[in-house]
């Protein structure tokens, strides 16, 4: 597969995976584009990778996480708010299901990510988050849990 | 029921879509590898510098352009006012500080190196309150950066208050253990800045 293919085919459902993971679509889409830029960079290389979507979003996520520490260190002299615009309503996903992401412990919300936006097995989720596959199993299903009983009340009026 | 759950999520997430080009992604993927580039020039050149005992010293930096990746530092007005700063070494503060005054912003730029103590509860090092005077819009100066490069940051010269002034130190730290960090204070101030006395 060339890059053109493989970005056109897997650049949505990975910003979704990274979107779900750090909560923040502007976060989401600039860590998802440097890690796309990256892996255009190594694309020889990443191109025999068994799982280049995992890879994107391991490396966004890796990316938020130095961007993360990076300004944890910086001390305003004022306090520094998050400016971040939300873009369109119409554009996000319900905010009740949002809420009930954030609820989950990082963990969880990866193997949410990798296994249901990007539909990895659990094997391939094992390998990309470096845990046992007997864990992943245990992650989704208390993940699967705790969204239910979150959206219980939702899904039960509809 | 949990494939169900599953469908309902990834349903409510359909819509989130990727708007970036594949022009935007290949021009940010040339920018990558001119990085990995120039540090891997970098790392030969200080190599060879230090193999040779010879004193290196990177070139001052420059108002323009970006693509000289050497400078220590750069400074860019783009078509909206906005000042895109990019230091890539602490070197010539007072270069730096001239150019953001020509460029329309008064400021004092410090770079200092400190040792810090790694104890729970202690601040990062910062400057000790000596009367400056710093204003709450500051946030409405700098803007945070949305890219990822190292020591990038943008000022919007526009929403300067008349007669305030810029105060960026830029602490270069190395802590008990030998590991070094860097922490940033930045201040919107009235008048003058006064120059940091650093507190760690």
């Amino acid at each position: 597969m060339d890059f053109e293919d493989f970005y056109a085919t897997s650049k949505d459902a990975c910003l979704r995976a990274v979107m779900a993971t750090v909560g923040s679509r502007q976060l989401a889409e600039e860590t998802v584009a440097e890690a796309f830029a990256r892996a255009w960079a190594s694309w020889p290389k990443l191109s025999a990778h068994p799982a280049p979507r995992a890879w994107i979003v391991r490396t966004a996520l890796n990316v938020h996480v130095s961007w993360w520490r990076r300004w944890r260190r910086e001390v305003p002299a004022v306090e520094w708010t998050d400016p971040i615009q939300p873009p369109p309503d119409d554009d996000l996903p319900d905010p009740r299901l949002m809420a009930a992401l954030r609820t989950l412990p990082p963990r969880q919300r990866q193997v949410i990510a990798l296994r249901i936006f990007l539909d990895l097995d659990t094997e391939t989720t094992a390998r990309t988050l470096g845990i046992a596959p007997g864990t992943v199993t245990a992650h989704l299903a208390r993940a699967t849990a705790a969204l239910r009983a979150c959206l219980a009340p939702t899904t039960g009026q509809e | 029921m949990t494939q169900d759950l599953h469908a309902l999520v990834r349903e409510e997430f359909q819509r989130v879509r990727l708007t970036d080009t594949l022009d935007d992604v290949t021009a940010r993927g040339l920018r990558v590898r001119r990085r990995r580039r120039s540090g891997s020039v970098l790392s030969a050149v200080f190599a060879l510098a230090l193999a040779s005992g010879v004193a290196l010293s990177l070139p001052p930096g420059r108002a323009e352009p970006d693509s000289v990746r050497l400078a220590a530092w750069s400074v860019r007005t783009e078509p909206d006012g906005t000042l895109q700063i990019v230091i890539r070494d602490l070197a010539d503060p007072d270069g730096l500080t001239a150019e953001l005054k020509r460029a329309g912003v008064p400021a004092l730029i410090e770079f200092k190196e400190v040792e810090a103590v790694t104890e729970p509860g202690r601040l990062a090092p910062h400057c000790a309150d000596d009367g400056e005077v710093r204003s709450p819009l500051l946030l409405s100066v700098m803007v945070r950066p949305t890219g990822t490069d190292k020591r990038a940051w943008a000022i919007r010269p526009d929403a300067m208050p008349p007669g305030t002034s810029m105060h960026f130190v830029i602490f270069s730290v190395r802590d008990a253990a030998g590991k070094s960090y860097e922490s940033v204070h930045m201040s919107l101030v009235d008048g003058d800045p006064v120059p940091c006395r650093s507190v760690s």
